[in-house]
Formats: structure tokens, sequence, C-alpha cells
């Protein structure tokens, strides 16, 4: 999946909504409930059919990469389904997703020590240790590793969101403690961490 | 004989702490609820399945815990839910579930003590199984405890807390409150507004940390993301009340695999307790 055109002009309006008053309808609403949010639509079969859509297009293009950011997933989602989706629309869908294990959310931080969540689909949970684990030891291995060098390790052709999926690796063994962050693109092994375990004798 | 399903990270009290039923045990006992409505311990049996199912998770204000989607448990009109009807149904804040806390203990068991230090692997940075590297996430070290449970190291810019197994359980032996705070000042983050939390694998620390303010006479009252979904657990600590029965405060499933456990008990006019909430027989 490429990153797409900028399609805001092809879009069309996803006919949900997260309150009433945004419908203008003047007759009953469809509305289905999601966690602390309910959705509304026109009539049930739009209702249904929008859910299924949206929810269907955010497993699969989840499936399509080793992890994502949520922004990132809404934007493949908007250029898929050629939906405008209202934020909480779409994270009232995605929280649907996630609440049947098709999707977890893994917690990393970024170089500002702010923390962050990624997606990582359930089809890609075993791949994204494995990768976890070979990043480290090149971590290990390297001292130094540039985001572009996991990418090439891991991700040879190169497809878009790559990238971020090598960096998001990185992100996460770094909120683990196993990386630190040099700046954005290159992380480092800490200093004498293999070490550290003989201090507590 | 009654019996319910579980999984290998579900929490179970104990008069010496929380426990994960990690291996095969027929000489167990666990604490539940008689037919008066108080707190004992029976024995029960616990059976390693061999497959695996996706773990799942329940929280209200008061318990959270993981569970596979055919743990039963019981709502607080009596009423059993399994909680993969919970999580198919997405109505889980309309259902009340009232919650039992952990019993009242002053020596963690040595269970009890290997039960968290499972947990606590999940978080590491570094381990050799007898030493477990955690990164830090505050400064100093500012209790007695923190200075005794482990050493604090500096590997380029991070901070790391140096945890030793013997002096790990040395500690929750003698002093289990004060090695839970220190635990939990050393590993959980601070979110903006001040709630304590960690990443959901770390869960157990919670609900030992939860037992420890409720032994000091204060109330823990955990928070989740979503009603649908959470990365974390949080808790925030209060001098004011908690109610034992709360909505459901989330209910999912996760991918990741865990192995099924059967917890079988003779007296079937008892309840098990798991992760705070009241178990449903089969």
């Amino acid at each position: 999946m490429g990153s797409g055109r900028n399609m805001t002009s092809d879009l069309q309006e996803c006919g949900l909504a997260t309150s009433r008053s945004e419908l203008d309808a003047s007759g009953q609403l469809a509305e289905k409930r999601f966690g602390g949010t309910t959705l509304y639509a026109p009539s049930i079969d739009e209702l249904e059919s929008r859910i299924q859509q949206i929810t269907s297009s955010i497993e699969t293009l989840c499936a399509n990469h080793a992890s994502l950011g949520r922004n990132n997933l809404a934007f493949l989602v908007r250029n898929h389904t050629a939906l405008s989706i209202p934020r909480r629309v779409f994270g009232c869908l995605l929280g649907a997703v996630m609440r049947v294990g098709s999707i977890d959310q893994v917690c990393c931080v970024s170089v500002n020590h702010r923390p962050f969540r990624i997606l990582v689909h359930r089809s890609r949970t075993h791949e994204f240790q494995q990768h976890l684990g070979i990043a480290r030891q090149l971590l290990q291995r390297s001292v130094v590793l540039y985001v572009g060098e996991l990418r090439e390790r891991l991700f040879p052709v190169k497809g878009w969101g790559t990238w971020s999926s090598a960096s998001y690796l990185l992100a996460r063994l770094a909120l683990l403690g196993t990386a630190a962050y040099i700046d954005s693109k290159n992380f480092t092994w800490p200093k004498g961490l293999e070490y550290a375990v003989g201090a507590a004798h | 004989m009654p019996s319910a399903q579980l999984i290998d990270i579900t929490c179970l009290p104990t008069y010496g702490g929380w426990i994960t039923p990690w291996s095969d045990c027929a000489d167990l006992q666990v604490l539940g609820l008689d037919r008066q409505g108080q707190l004992c311990e029976r024995d029960v049996r616990i059976e390693r399945r061999g497959e695996t199912t996706p773990s799942g998770y329940l929280g209200t204000t008061s318990a959270f815990g993981a569970f596979s989607e055919e743990t039963k448990v019981l709502q607080s009109n009596g009423e059993p839910v399994r909680l993969g009807r919970l999580i198919a149904s997405g109505d889980v804040r309309d259902r009340l579930f009232e919650s039992i806390g952990g019993g009242r203990y002053d020596t963690a068991s040595s269970t009890a003590c290997n039960s968290l230090w499972q947990s606590l692997l999940c978080a590491a940075a570094i381990s050799d199984g007898e030493s477990i590297v955690l990164r830090s996430r505050n400064g100093e070290c500012r209790t007695d405890n923190e200075r005794r449970l482990g050493k604090r190291v500096e590997c380029g810019s991070h901070e790391y807390c140096v945890l030793h197994r013997k002096a790990f359980d040395s500690s929750m032996t003698d002093d289990w409150k004060g090695t839970v705070a220190a635990l939990v000042h050393q590993l959980l983050d601070r979110d903006e507004t001040g709630t304590l939390y960690c990443e959901r694998a770390m869960y157990p620390l919670v609900l030992w940390y939860a037992d420890a303010m409720r032994a000091e006479g204060r109330r823990a009252r955990l928070v989740f993301d979503t009603i649908q979904h959470s990365a974390i657990v949080g808790i925030d600590v209060t001098s004011e009340d908690v109610d034992p029965v709360a909505h459901g405060g989330c209910a999912f499933l996760t991918p990741h695999a865990a192995t099924r456990i059967k917890l079988e008990w003779a007296d079937p006019s008892w309840i098990p307790v798991a992760s705070g909430f009241l178990l449903a027989p089969e």
C-alpha cells in the first residue's frame, strides 16, 4: 500500500456521528454504543455497513504493516475507504477492533522522553517480538544503531511505513531501557548495561 | 468438583500475597468467600491444560485481572457472565461487580514472591534470572526500602534499579508493604494528572500496591485508557472510600497467548477470588 495522493476533495462523509446534533436528520436515528461513545447514523443499514467498512479497513491496513501510529492508520483508512472519518468516530471503531484482540497497543517513548503508543496487528505480534530481539542484538553489537540500518535489515523491500516501523522498535527498546536516543535517527546501547546484572551481587 | 477456567497470568489471592499459577499444584490454598460471605482459604488444584488461548482482561475501579475468554465471573447480582460475552457485547460498563481485596497478610510467602518476580521480568531491560535490571522512572532513593531493595546504576544516560533475587525475597518477607511501595516509586510512570501507571503485564504489582494502601487505611482507584482497551493499568491513591461494587471499567482481548489453567476445588459452597473478582464455577 503506497502513501496515496491527497484525496481530501474526493472524500465522502462517512455518515457516522458521535452526537445526534451532528447529523442533520429529523427522524429516528440508529445508534450503537462502543465503550463510552455512541455512534449514530440515519438508519440501521447505514450504521452497520459503515461500521463494517471502516473496521474491516482498519484491520486489513494494520495487518499490512509491521506496526503503525494511530494517525498513520487513520490516514490509510481514509484513503482506502475514501471516507472523511471524524477523529472520535475513528477512535471509537479502532477501539472496537482492539477490544476483540485484533490489534494491540505497544508503549514506546520518544526522543523527548514522551510516552506514545503504536499499533500492532495480531498477525504481526510474533514478528514484532522477533524484530525486537534482532534490534537489541544489533544495538548491543554495534553500540550505535541508525534507524536506516535496522530498516535495511528487517524490511529490505523498504515499503511505505517501514522507516517508522524500524524507529518504533527502537523506541520500544528505549522505553524498556535497552536503548537510548542519541537523536531521532540514532540509538545507542546504554554503556555498561550488560554488566549491570552483576552490580546487585 | 467445581472448576473455573483461567490462564497462567491470572492473579489468585492467598494469605501470603498474590500468586500466579505458573505450574501445576495440587496443594495450594487460595482465598474465596464461604457461604456466610467471609473471606477464607480453601485447598485448590491447579492444572495446566497445555494449550494456549488469547489473554483477556477485565477491570473495575477496584479490581483488574487477566483471564481467558471462557472465564466466568460473578456479577454483583449473582449472575455469572463469561469474559468473552462481555467483550463481544461491549456492555461491560452496564454490569456491576463486587471486588474482593486481598487478605490481610503480614508476610509475603515464597510462592507469592516468586510470582511477583516473574511479572517484573516482563519489564526488564536485562536479566540473568537471579538479577533483574529495570529502568528507573524516578531519581533518588527516598526510603530505606528503596536503598535496601537494590542497587542503582547509571548506564549511559539512563538510571536503572538492579534487583537481586535473594535481596528481593528477603525484603518482601521482612516488609512487603515497604518493598512494594519502593518498587512502585522506582518503576511506575506518572502521568500529567499524577496517576501512577505501568504496562498491563505488570498489573500484579498494582494489585500488591492496592493491598499495601488498604493496609495503611487508604484506598486505591484503578484507571484504564478506555472501556474498550487499555495498554496500561493506572492507580490513584485516595483517602476516600472506593465502592467495592463498581461498574465494569474495561473488558478486552489481546493477541498475546497464555496457557490455559483449570482451577478445581472441593467445597461447592465456596467461591474463589481471582484478581479481585468472584469466579463462577463451570
